[in-house]
This record gives structure tokens, C-alpha cells and sequence, in this order.
């Protein structure tokens, strides 16, 4: 939600006030118009990238007041319930045909940012997990869009707040607008969704450490809301010690809303539960059609995946990577007598 | 004594994170073995200083406390069991808190008079056995295998 500028005695209270409404900034397109994914150049051109961001800045702002001005001219006889039982927090009595105005204004108007990773491959071939000139370009962007909020909050005395958008069908619909505009971009528009936000993506082999850190330079700067996840299997669940570890971690990262995702596999026929493979119940053997598979996708936890979500969330949780099994260290070669020896000393 | 494989950040060997070094060489040839190419002793890097240093950088690397677990191959081969030594030995001695687990695939009646019972902190014993393979038990593959912890040692003495 951001910081509230009309209750300057608790700028960061949460209790009673939510975001009102979103409107996300999707950058792929421009990522793809100035960069080198097409070919076009060898360097991408970032002058034109923020030329036009600006812009969409600018338009996201106009947007998010029309949307406030018709919220807020809404009379609080539209929501007696809400109003009289002071749902939302205010000091405001019930005045069936006063304007929600002097209540709602407590909430916040926020600007979204959805893809980060596929702009980044589309801008430099590589995302912020895997290069740290792409992860200092996002970490730029995710910086606009925070001071842009600031500055839009004084100008229009409301609140508006940087969001991390965890997209839902969003992140399918609109990859798809891009594969009809764009044709097929490797790592662009290879897959069926949108990445989350500043997300490292999830087809991304990556160590839980590193995935943390990365996001978390984000994550301070989407004040209006957001989240980080790391992916367990099923014997790192039980890993009580590992788990408190990692939160630790996170904490130390100031990471605000950390979450974790681990498989939940039952088998219906005989209540087996764990991760079963697609050949069946290890316990009684009843077919993948018998077997519920529970998975948290942006943050829900409902019926089967297979059956619950669009198909890009679907695609999506199949390319998960898990961030528990380590990492492969490269074993240092046995070097020649004189520098072995000197490390022993 | 060779090492194979060494995984850092691990959360699925052993309790908390964990560097797990992976040693070649198994006389058990267990059927349905998890790592069959690690059965000859030829396959990996000798363990030098070097690597025995790069181990404990591991350990601490980042500022987090990690565990060490000794997998294989058999870390108790005959022509394995000094190196193995010798690398708990190291790594009590420059680090003393590091919690070391060790996979073996002998019983731990055959093991509990080795030198090397006296630095480490958890065992788990016995040859995996496919029949009686089971998905539940922690760090174990099959039932029959047991974990011994510091205090089971005094208790089994």
C-alpha cells in the first residue's frame, strides 16, 4: 500500500486501507522495440527504452485518477455495510450522502510492472539472474517507477504506490497479444506466460541464496506491495532446520512477504500424499488421472493446478525449477606442487 | 581417496544447508544404486589441500552456517577411510561447530571403533535395500538403514 500521506502519525499503517486500483506497465513490447532480441542492432538503445517508459509513466498516472475520480465520487449509501461497520479504517461518521472520498483516500493508487525478466532478455539476451548489467537495468526501472510515485503522490495529494504485479491471466492474455505482434523471440516469447514481476524466472537454475538477494534489491522499492518465493521439494519440507535458515535469510535481506512452494501431491484411490511422478501412485499404482496435485500459483493454493488456472500459470508451474537441491561446485583442480603447498601453510 | 561431486546450498542431505561432498569408490554395489557411477574409486579429483580449503570456504561462505555431509561411494572404503579422516579431522579442527553427517553403507557395529566416530556427528548405516525402498523416511533411502546421532554414540558404547 505504500506510505499514507493523510495519517502522518502512522504513514505505514496496513490495517483498514488496501490499494484501490492497479494499473500495471507491461515494458516487453519496448523491450522488444530496443533491443538487440531482433537483431536490429548490437547494443540495445535504452535512450528510446525511457523516452517511451516516460510515457507510459505518464499514461499510467492519468488512467489510475480517472479510475480514483470515479471511485471516489461514489456516496457511502452505495455500501452501507462497509461504511456503518467501519470496514474501512477512518474517523468518518456514516453519512448515507456523503462522497467515500474522505475515506478511501487512506488507500492507495498504484503502478504496477509485470515481465521484468522477459524485457531484460529482450533488451540484453540475458535476465537478472544471469547478468548483473541486466539486474542494475531493472534495478533502474523498479527505482522510476518508486520516484515517479512520489512525485505523482504530491501532485495530485493522494497516494500512489510501486506494486509488483503477481499477474493472473494477465501474464497468458497478453503473452499471447505479444506472440501475434512479435512472432516467436527466443526467451522472449518462447513460453506461454508473463514473468512475475521482478521475479528471477522460474525456468531459471538458480541457488535459493542468490535468488533471494537478487529479488530483494527489488522487492524494497515496490513499497505497495510484493513477494518472494522460493521453490522446496518434498525432503526439504521436512528440513525444519534448513527452513529456519532460509527465512532468517530473508529476513536479513529485508525481504517483507517471503513464501514458500512445495509440491502436494494425493493420490485419491488410497490418500497416499508426497510428490508423485506422472506414472502413478508409488503406494497403490492408480493412475495420474487419480492423483490431485496441489500447487501455489501467485499465491492461491486450490484444486489441482491442471484444472484451476489458465493455461500460461499451467505452463508456468511446469517449468519450475527447485532451489533446494544446491549447486554444483566446480572442484578445484589439483594445481602444481608449489601452490598446494602454499595453501597448506 | 577421490572426491566426485561436492553440492553447496544443499536442503536434501542431512538437517539444515549443507555442503555435501561426494567421494568415489563403493565395494557394495547396492542393486538400483542412487549414484552407480560413483562405484569406481578412478572417478574425480584427488583430495588435495586445495579442495580441503575450498570445503571449508564453502562452509561459511555468505555468512550462513552450513552443515557438512559425506556421501558416495563409500567414505569408508578401506582405500577411502584416511582420506575421509582426514577430512573430518580438518574441518573439526579449523571449525569446530560444522555439524558433519556421514553416509555409510556399513553397519555401524563394524565402524563404532574408527578413529574417525570421534568427528563426526551423525551416521547413517546400512546397504540400501530396493525392497524395502520407501519414500517417507528422512535422509535414508530404504528402512533398514538407521541415523545415529552424537548421543546414540555414547548410548550404543
Amino acid at each position: 500500500m505504500g506510505i499514507d500521506r493523510f495519517n502522518p502519525e502512522h504513514p505505514y499503517n496496513r490495517i483498514g486501507r488496501g490499494n484501490l486500483a492497479p494499473h500495471t506497465i507491461i515494458p516487453v513490447a519496448l523491450g522488444i522495440k530496443y533491443g538487440i532480441c531482433e537483431g536490429k542492432r548490437e547494443k540495445p538503445d535504452l535512450d528510446g527504452f525511457w523516452r517511451e517508459f516516460e510515457y507510459l509513466l505518464k499514461k499510467a498516472e492519468e488512467s489510475l485518477l480517472i479510475r480514483a475520480n470515479i471511485i471516489f465520487n461514489q456516496k457511502m449509501k452505495c455500501a452501507y455495510e462497509l461504511y456503518v461497520n467501519k470496514v474501512w479504517k477512518s474517523d468518518v461518521e456514516y453519512d448515507p450522502e456523503a462522497t467515500v472520498y474522505e475515506v478511501l483516500k487512506h488507500g492507495s493508487l498504484t503502478i504496477g510492472f509485470l515481465g521484468g525478466a522477459e524485457t531484460l532478455i529482450a533488451l540484453f539476451g540475458k535476465h537478472h539472474g544471469e547478468s548483473k548489467e541486466a539486474a542494475d537495468f531493472l534495478y533502474k526501472i523498479a527505482k522510476r517507477i518508486n520516484e515517479f510515485c512520489a512525485e505523482a503522490s504530491e501532485r495530485n495529494n493522494l497516494n500512489f504506490g510501486s506494486y509488483a504485479t503477481p499477474a493472473e491471466n494477465t501474464c497468458y492474455t497478453i503473452m499471447n497479444k505479444l506472440k501475434t505482434q512479435f512472432g516467436e523471440i527466443k526467451g522472449v516469447t518462447d513460453h506461454e506466460y508473463l514473468t512475475n514481476s521482478y521475479h528471477i524466472p522460474v525456468w531459471h537454475d538458480i541457488d535459493i541464496f542468490d535468488k533471494i538477494k537478487i529479488e530483494s534489491r527489488y522487492n524494497k522499492l515496490a513499497t505497495a506491495g510484493n513477494i518472494s518465493y522460493a521453490e522446496f521439494d518434498t525432503t526439504a519440507v521436512h528440513n525444519l532446520e534448513a527452513i529456519e535458515q532460509v527465512i532468517n535469510f530473508a529476513m536479513d535481506c529485508d525481504i517483507p512477504y517471503f513464501a514458500f512452494n512445495f509440491p502436494l501431491d494425493e493420490c485419491s484411490e488410497c490418500g497416499y500424499s508426497g510428490e508423485i511422478p506422472t506414472t502413478g501412485c508409488p503406494q497403490c499404482g492408480a493412475p495420474d488421472e487419480k492423483i490431485n496435485r496441489y500447487r501455489r500459483v501467485t499465491g492461491y493454493i486450490t484444486n489441482d493446478y491442471r484444472r484451476s488456472f489458465n493455461k500460461g500459470k499451467q505452463a508456468e508451474v511446469q517449468d519450475r525449477v527447485k532451489h533446494t537441491n544446491g549447486v554444483e561446485v566446480q572442484i578445484k583442480e589439483d594445481e602444481k606442487d608449489e601452490s598446494s603447498s602454499n595453501n597448506n601453510q | 581417496m577421490k572426491v566426485a561431486r561436492i553440492i553447496t546450498n544443499d536442503l536434501a542431505n542431512g538437517p539444515g544447508i549443507r555442503v555435501s561432498v561426494f567421494v568415489s569408490g563403493c565395494p557394495h554395489h547396492c542393486m538400483n544404486c542412487h549414484n552407480p557411477q560413483l562405484w569406481d574409486p578412478a572417478v574425480g579429483h584427488e583430495l588435495s589441500g586445495n579442495i580441503l580449503y575450498q570445503i571449508l570456504h564453502l562452509l561459511h561462505d555468505n555468512d550462513i552456517k552450513r552443515g557438512l555431509s559425506i556421501l558416495g561411494g563409500e567414505p569408508l572404503a578401506p582405500y577411502n577411510l584416511d582420506g575421509t579422516t582426514e577430512l573430518c579431522r580438518f574441518i573439526k579442527d579449523k571449525s569446530p561447530n560444522t555439524n558433519i553427517w556421514l553416509w555409510t553403507g556399513y553397519d555401524f557395529t563394524e565402524i563404532k571403533n574408527f578413529d574417525i566416530i570421534n568427528y563426526v556427528d551423525g551416521i547413517v548405516d546400512g546397504k540400501f535395500i530396493e525392497s524395502l525402498k520407501t519414500g517417507d523416511t528422512l535422509w535414508r533411502g530404504s528402512s533398514n538403514q538407521r541415523i545415529y546421532t552424537k548421543k546414540t554414540f555414547i548410548l550404543t558404547e
